[in-house]
């Protein structure tokens, strides 16, 4: 058996929600909150009849489409809106204030507080200070105002005397903060080419140049020309015109002709007269190893060792007659000097002329520019209308590449497989005409 | 057992490495690895041994020096460009997930390279850096042209442009520039810079054309230009310094120009005014600096005992000491036609006073009006206003007169002209090599006359003669006047000498009466005979000749051989030419007689 209590608290807001019986008056708001929702006028009452126009809501169509949404209230919130007529029941709500805000808080607190914003203001002022500096830093970004090649250049000035520095901290102030300047070695420090690296132009590159000139650079091009020309009709020789063309290909039916040359057509009739001798006959007979007989071998034998003293006393010989023929050696040897010394000179130019060829440094041939000229017809004479050719910046990459100082490259093309969709037909869709 | 040496642990296997262990090693992605090379200065290298250097390996694989690797590996930059890998992931995470508080946080706080470092380690003492300045300023130049484009930030060609700016102002105060020469392909300048040669070449000005992809690898040539623009900045300040001038250059502001000064950005301003250089920059103790002419005595410095070199290495001296004011005392005007920089920059570079229009470009100094322009640089077939007191010459004639070392006459460069052709200032001319006269006349800078009209012309009546010159005045009265009179000048010195030699001959010839009643007598003079001297040189050489050590003996003699040979070629070919001029002379005789009889 439940008893009721005859005395509830309702110390609290949660125990006089619990303990006070509401039921009548939220009665009562309901009903007149269905009353106004379904109403108990005449349709007469609640409806009028349009006899105007509708007017239509002006858009100010100067703002964006975006902009005029941004003027609405968000779509997600429409459902917290109260758009009840019914006025809010509890007209004063007890707020509820976090520590530290309200009308509560002592005056300690709000020194704090203020000091706190100080403090973060001036902590951005300074920080957009700093900020600007950097960017009008970066604006000039070698402001060189110092000497690389000064003695004194990225040393430490220490602020006292080394002296009374505790060697420990002097140490690591000067590996700190000292700038390291390595030394490359003097192997590396050589050039890597002797070719200068802005080349001088050919007279005939000239904007307004003697026709000599302009001659003799248009002779270039066109052997340079000529020399391609003669390449490409090398490769097409050895490369396509190898290989005969589909049209010349053979068919089927020639194919079967050359593999059956010379076989017997069946119908007529072949009269071989081989077959008459009706012995066996290979087209390579067996090679039969016949062995050697030992006196034959012995021979061979006596003859060899004939031959090789023959030889030696020859040798003997020889040696005896050379002394007297120290002359002609000395001759013959000066002679030999000759060619060698020739040859060793050989040597040494190609060696130079190889100084002045790019290095193979990778896997592709340096391919050296072409020549820039002006046609004789764009040869206009004046500053104004000459006609430009070449581009300095490809010059100056080809140059690089030529003097060794980047090794020549191909730009990769990447190749994506094409993603070809497979086709079928449909089982149903097939026509199968017999 | 002893370890025993296997193939490949010692030799030309060690002393390179591949660029992908080379990678590896220095834990770089080929982008970072590609760049660090560049900015250290660092090659690849053929091995003369591919087969060994390869470790057996077949085909042709990019190979390094080991050391030049472990030299990079003590690098500090190789933190930096580690640390900028982690910088580019991050960007990337955070900007993938829109966090863009946190990219303006790593932007505000992104790693850079400090390069200032590697300048003096890679160039040692600064005429190294000087020595290597072609491909830098080359690059510098062509990089100054471009838009912003992919590897190519706007600041960074900005930053070109003020650095190749600044360059041409040190080349302008020190009348450096020797050698000018315009081709198709741009403009070519020769300087010499603390003795050192640098060739450079300026686009031509025009629109910019965009390159193909193909061509040039752009991210490269970027990395070069990083690192050329940290060099120049610092040569730069080393070029100023030695002309005692302030470093970020500034001019003196005439109180005109402070007047527009208020309207717009100092900066600006400034910036502009250097870049159309046409004002002197100040000098460290605030003067505006000027040209000074230095004194320096050749006679000192004896690098060699030839007196034929000294001489030669004087006349040179000479004639670049007159070079350097070439243009000095002229007022140049600059047509809109014309490309603006480059002329305006050769012009300077001589010591002329150079303006323009003054809506083409700020810095503009006189205008067109002027009576005092001695020169107007035009570019077009006629004009609709002339005056009488200037040239109009076309652009060639500053190119062509800095490579001839001398004004040369304006006549042949007048306005609507045919120019005579361009040379190259580049191609030297060898000893032994044939010019015909008119190639010769248009080296020295002297109009060729053809030596058969000249023969003509001595052989023709005085009357003749006049009626042509005459005839050649009123084409072009204008010009000739200031040439008429310096004739003039030359005349009346050479009059004033006549006079004294006679002077001094009278007195020579008192003064040896004098002497003859005199007792003692004056030893005779040894004469010299020519004829002996020849032979005694002759003979001298020849023993010289034979003092030429082995090793030398055969290059010395080809090289002779090589001289007698293009000798004969110059002979022949001189020969011919003679037979040529004198055949055309004689139809030339012929058809004249023919005509004279039908006058008469």
């Amino acid at each position: 058996m439940s008893t009721r209590k005859k005395r509830v608290s309702k110390k609290t807001k949660t125990s006089w929600r619990k303990n006070t019986d509401v039921a009548d008056v939220t009665e009562f708001l309901e009903a007149k909150r269905t009353k106004e929702i379904r109403g108990v006028k005449k349709n007469e009452e609640v409806f009028t009849i349009d006899t105007e126009a509708r007017k239509i809501k002006d858009i100010d169509l100067f703002l964006s489409r975006k902009e005029r949404a941004r003027s609405k209230p968000l779509k997600c919130f429409t459902a917290m809106i109260n758009e009840s007529a019914v006025s809010d029941p509890v007209i004063k709500r007890n707020t509820v204030t976090k520590p530290g805000e309200g009308k509560g808080i002592s005056n300690i607190r709000k020194k704090q507080m203020s000091l706190k914003r100080l403090k973060k203001e001036a902590q951005s002022l300074n920080d957009s200070k700093k900020y600007s500096a950097k960017k009008a830093s970066a604006n000039i970004k070698t402001d060189a105002a110092q000497d690389v090649w000064d003695e004194n250049y990225g040393k430490v000035t220490l602020p006292i005397d080394e002296q009374w520095l505790n060697p420990k901290t002097l140490v690591h102030t000067i590996e700190h903060f000292e700038k390291k300047i390595g030394k490359k070695s003097t192997f590396s420090r050589k050039k890597n080419s002797v070719l200068p690296a802005v080349e001088a132009p050919h007279p005939g590159e000239s904007y307004n140049p003697t026709l000599e000139d302009h001659q003799d650079l248009l002779q270039q091009v066109a052997d340079h020309e000529m020399k391609l020309i003669k390449l490409e009709k090398h490769i097409e020789r050895v490369t396509t015109k190898m290989f005969c063309k589909k049209k010349d290909m053979p068919t089927e039916e020639s194919k079967m002709k050359e593999m059956a040359e010379g076989l017997p057509i069946p119908g007529e009739e072949v009269v071989d007269e081989d077959l008459s001798d009706s012995e066996y006959k290979a087209l390579n007979p067996p090679v039969l190893n016949k062995k050697k007989t030992l006196k034959k071998r012995k021979n061979l034998k006596k003859v060899k060792e004939e031959q090789m003293q023959r030889f030696n006393a020859k040798m003997e010989k020889k040696k005896v007659a050379d002394i007297y023929r120290l002359k002609k050696l000395d001759e013959e040897m000066a002679a030999e000097k000759v060619v060698m010394d020739q040859n060793k000179e050989q040597k040494i130019k190609i060696l130079k002329e190889k100084e002045l060829q790019p290095k193979k440094m990778s896997n592709f041939n340096f391919v050296a520019p072409e020549l820039d000229f002006n046609l004789p017809k764009d040869i206009r004479g004046t500053v104004r209308q000459v006609k430009t050719e070449g581009n300095i910046l490809a010059d100056r990459f080809k140059s690089m590449q030529k003097r060794n100082v980047i090794e020549t490259r191909v730009k990769q093309k990447k190749i994506r497989p094409k993603m070809k969709p497979k086709r079928f037909v449909k089982a149903s869709h097939k026509i199968n005409v017999k | 057992m002893v370890n025993r040496k296997k193939k490949y642990e010692a030799g030309t296997a060690q002393r390179y490495i591949t660029r992908k262990s080379a990678m590896k090693k220095l834990q770089l992605t080929l982008k970072d690895f590609r760049k660090m090379c560049i900015l250290k200065g660092i090659y690849p290298r053929e091995p003369a041994n591919r087969r060994k250097a390869q470790k057996g390996k077949t085909g042709v694989k990019t190979l390094y020096h080991a050391k030049d690797i472990k030299f990079l590996s003590h690098e500090p930059m190789i933190w930096k460009l580690r640390e900028y890998k982690i910088f580019a992931r991050r960007m990337g995470r955070a900007r993938a997930i829109r966090d863009f508080e946190k990219v303006h946080q790593y932007i505000d706080s992104h790693p850079t390279l400090t390069l200032d470092h590697i300048v003096r380690e890679r160039y040692p003492t600064f005429v190294d850096a000087v020595r290597d300045m072609d491909d830098c300023l080359t690059l510098c130049f062509m990089f100054s042209t471009f838009p912003s484009i992919k590897h190519v930030r706007r600041d960074f060609s900005a930053l070109c442009r003020r650095l190749t700016v600044e360059f041409m102002h040190y080349v302008m105060a020190a009348r450096a520039l020797r050698k000018v020469f315009i081709s198709i392909k741009g403009y070519y300048f020769q300087a010499d810079i603390s003795g050192q040669t640098v060739t450079w070449i300026i686009p031509h000005v025009f629109p910019y054309k965009p390159e193909s992809k193909d061509d040039v690898d752009f991210r490269i040539m970027s990395t070069f230009v990083e690192f050329y623009t940290v060099m120049l900045g610092f040569i730069n300040f080393k070029l100023y310094h030695s002309l005692n001038l302030y470093y970020p250059p500034k001019f003196p502001v005439s109180s005109k120009d402070a007047e527009s000064k208020l309207l717009v950005d100092q900066d600006v301003f400034v910036s502009e005014r250097i870049a159309a250089l046409n004002s002197n920059l100040l000098n460290s103790d605030g003067s505006a600096n000027e040209y000074v002419e230095e004194e320096f005595d050749m006679d000192d410095i004896h690098l060699t005992d030839d007196p034929q070199k000294i001489a030669e290495a004087r006349e040179e001296r000479d004639k670049v000491k007159n070079l350097k004011t070439l243009f000095k005392g002229l007022k140049v005007f600059v047509g809109r036609e014309v490309p603006r920089e480059p002329v305006v920059f050769v012009l300077r570079c001589f010591g002329a006073e150079v303006s323009w229009d003054p809506l083409l470009f700020v810095g503009s100094t006189f205008d067109e009006h002027d009576t005092k322009i001695t020169h107007q640089i035009v570019d077009r077939p006629s004009l609709d206003r002339t005056y009488l007191s200037r040239y109009y010459v076309q652009p060639q004639w500053i190119f062509d007169s800095v490579n001839a070392r001398k004004l040369l006459p304006e006549v042949d460069y007048l306005m609507g002209k045919t120019l005579p052709p361009h040379l190259s200032p580049f191609t030297i001319v060898r000893d032994g090599q044939y010019q015909p006269p008119e190639e010769q006349a248009l080296r020295e800078g002297v109009p060729f006359k053809p030596q058969v009209l000249e023969e003509e012309k001595s052989e023709d009546e005085e009357e003749s003669e006049n009626d042509e010159e005459a005839g050649d005045d009123d084409d072009k009265d204008e010009d000739v006047n200031s040439d008429d009179d310096d004739d003039d000048d030359d005349d009346e010195e050479n009059e004033d000498s006549d006079y004294d030699e006679d002077e001094e001959a009278k007195a020579i010839s008192s003064k040896e009466l004098k002497v003859k009643q005199m007792a003692v007598k004056a030893g005779e003079l040894a004469k010299e005979n020519p004829r002996q001297q020849q032979i005694d040189e002759a003979a001298q050489l020849r023993l010289r000749e034979r003092m030429i050590a082995r090793k030398h003996r055969k290059l010395y003699k080809s090289m002779m051989k090589g001289r007698r040979s293009r000798q004969h070629e110059i002979n022949l070919l001189t020969k011919k030419r003679k037979a040529i001029d004198e055949e055309t002379k004689a139809s030339k005789k012929k058809t004249k007689k023919k005509k004279q009889p039908a006058d008469k």
